[in-house]
């Protein structure tokens, strides 16, 4: 009986696993079929999906990378915009998180209570103050439009101080008393025992930052300034282009996860356990 | 860990080919765009056959003429005005040749107004005279009646003021009447001046040709008179003008209704009017001795809310063109690109179209040739003629 049910379990979530990567696979494999083949797949009601190409074209792919450089240039805005952003997110949660956790803070505990909160707030709802302060302080159709409110989310503020929770308060006050310095704690001490924490916040953060879209669509104006997330939902009826975009799209996140899967999941893990 | 190192070196061959790409992207990606050949709309000529049938005109002449756009903001000019057939007439020389026989009928019509007009005059100030007489007379018998007629001397006195005062008289007004006269007689008295041998014109102090000036100043456009009569400071316009579009000879119809003959010293009035071929208008308007002329010469008020520019006939494809515009390009450089605009053909030669558009397309650059096909809004290399 139990035998039976752990196949039967076993099949579903390979069910799940299989429509969940689906999607992928269909644009992986229309990535390589032509815009004629395309069409008559997605634009026709009573059309089968097929998945394999017939014939197998990589026409698409020229003319997305050599005929077309509106690609390439958003592509470096959207790496540009991530870059900037992970490295801004990950320096700016290690130290507020590290702030945060020391308990001697006065005030640490309320501004956790307030991090959480706004933690919680769906995006919907910052958008409007986000836009004016932006438009206020100058940025408006800047690539730090999108930086700024990306270095500073509380997320990662919250992962960090939860990460730190498993560090030996011992070992800290040691330090500290050895060199008096909490930046040299935080670098040589806290920061090495948070690694995981910090790969792990940087490929959340470099995932949300390469696939945002309301936001540069809100905070940009310049067409040119665009990220590949915005610039791949404008290719209009070009169904080639977009699904060859769309695999380009994925490969550097790809990439970045295997390069950071075991972080990741030894972060989220630890994370996890602590909360 | 192995995954990871795959992982590192799969990104770093990815981005070297993405780098690399971006390096050579503006040249590979100029080398795919359709070059093409445009033109700035500034200026040219535009030969016109406009066939001229009017009753004071020889219905058989054709009048071919050549205007001229320098640029968008001068005017259309005639330079050489080409009369009948392999004769040509430079500027402030004759070419018209009017119908005698329609002519002399035109000055008999004037003298029979002029004749009826004064008929009119003199009989209303005879029966004026008559009745104010008789209103003396018969107020004298009631004086002498008594005071038993003094309400009926009352009602004699107030109409005979009324008639000293206002000149109206059996429901007519001495003013009209002397306005029918006066203009009657100006009017007589031109066209006899226009004699028999006039009617072939060649003297700069009868009817010449000055130039013809299709203007357009904002919402105004200005048509100066082709051939002008200008007797002793000014009294009679006859001019031929080319009427560029229906909308513009209605727009002319529509100021004449409005303006009517009576305020003439505030806009010119025309006394004459009508639609010459189908882009030709002839006019003739008359201005009062003491009256002010505008300071811009004749503008008829189009509000068509279009724009004529003369385009190559090579660059209209029916009834749109292609204008290069620029943009902002994929890395903030700015690139040419193509956008259609709809318009109407107005009139054409083998050279030039007058192209009406919404908009205006001074200094524009038009595509004229192209090395493959394009659509509207494509990204396009400029390649200047």
């Amino acid at each position: 009986m139990r035998k039976w049910f752990g196949l039967s379990v076993y099949m579903m979530l390979t069910v799940c696993a299989c429509l969940f990567t689906l999607p992928i696979i269909l644009v992986f494999c229309g990535s390589f079929m032509s815009q004629t083949e395309l069409k008559s797949i997605y634009e026709k009601a009573d059309a089968f999906v097929r998945l394999i190409p017939s014939p197998v074209s990589t026409e698409s792919y020229y003319r997305l990378l050599f005929s077309n450089d509106a690609y390439l240039a958003a592509f470096w805005n959207s790496v540009l915009i991530a870059v900037y952003t992970v490295a801004g997110q990950c320096a700016v949660s290690l130290v507020v998180g590290f702030a945060l956790w020391q308990k001697s803070i006065p005030g640490s505990k309320l501004m956790k209570a307030v991090y959480a909160f706004v933690m919680l707030l769906p995006f919907q709802v910052t958008m409007l103050p986000n836009y004016m302060q932006i438009r206020q302080i100058g940025l408006y159709n800047s690539p730090w439009a999108l930086v700024l409110p990306g270095m500073f989310a509380p997320l990662g503020v919250f992962l960090m101080i939860q990460f730190m929770q498993g560090l030996s308060n011992e070992i800290i006050e040691a330090s500290l008393l050895d060199t008096s310095s909490p930046v040299q704690v935080l670098v040589y001490i806290v920061g090495p025992n948070v690694l995981p924490a910090v790969w792990a916040l940087a490929l959340i953060t470099f995932a949300e930052s390469w696939n945002m879209v309301e936001q540069p669509l809100i905070m940009l104006k310049d067409a040119w300034r665009y990220p590949l997330s915005l610039r791949l939902n404008q290719q209009g009826e070009d169904l080639a282009i977009t699904f060859a975009g769309a695999v380009l799209f994925m490969t550097p996140v790809y990439f970045l996860y295997q390069m950071f899967k075991d972080s990741l999941l030894a972060g989220i893990e630890r994370v996890g356990l602590k909360t | 860990m192995a995954d990871a190192k795959k992982a590192v070196r799969s990104l770093r061959i990815f981005l070297s080919i993405m780098l690399l790409l971006t390096f050579f992207s503006r040249t590979l990606y100029q080398a795919t765009l359709p070059q093409v050949t445009a033109v700035s709309i500034s200026g040219g000529y535009l030969t016109l056959n406009i066939p001229v049938q009017n009753p004071l005109i020889n219905s058989e002449l054709t009048i071919d003429y050549v205007l001229c756009v320098e640029n968008l903001s001068s005017p259309l000019k005639v330079k050489r005005i080409y009369g009948q057939i392999n004769q040509m007439y430079e500027k402030d020389s004759a070419l018209v040749e009017f119908d005698s026989y329609r002519g002399a009928y035109a000055l008999k019509q004037a003298e029979i107004e002029y004749e009826e007009a004064e008929t009119a005059l003199k009989l209303w100030r005879q029966s004026f005279d008559q009745r104010i007489r008789d209103i003396q007379k018969r107020t004298d018998e009631l004086h002498s009646a008594g005071e038993a007629s003094m309400e009926e001397i009352r009602m004699l006195n107030e109409e005979r003021k009324l008639m000293e005062q206002d000149g109206i008289h059996n429901g007519s007004s001495l003013t009209t009447l002397e306005t029918r006269y006066n203009e009657a007689k100006r009017i007589c008295n031109v066209l006899s001046e226009l004699s028999e041998d006039d009617w072939i014109l060649n003297a700069p102090d009868k009817l010449w040709l000055t130039s013809l000036n299709v203007e357009k100043e904002g919402e105004y456009w200005g048509i100066e008179p082709v051939f002008s009569y200008v007797p002793d400071g000014g009294d009679l316009y006859v001019g031929v003008s080319t009427c560029l579009s229906e909308e513009m000879i209605k727009a002319a119809e529509q100021i004449v209704m409005y303006d009517g003959r009576g305020k003439r010293s505030a806009a010119w009035a025309f006394d004459h009017m009508e639609q010459i071929g189908e882009n030709c208008l002839l006019w003739a308007v008359s201005v009062g001795e003491n009256a002010e002329l505008p300071e811009n010469d004749l503008y008829f008020r189009l509000e068509t809310g279009y724009y004529d520019s003369l385009v190559p006939l090579d660059a209209v494809f029916g009834e749109q063109i292609y204008l290069v515009k620029e943009r902002d390009g994929s890395w903030g450089q700015t690139e040419q690109y193509v956008c259609r605009v709809d318009g109407k053909r107005i009139i054409e030669d083998d050279q030039y179209v007058l192209f009406e558009t919404a908009e205006p397309l001074r200094d524009a650059m038009v595509v004229v040739d192209w090395d493959r096909p394009f659509e509207d809004g494509d990204a396009v290399v400029l390649k200047e003629r």
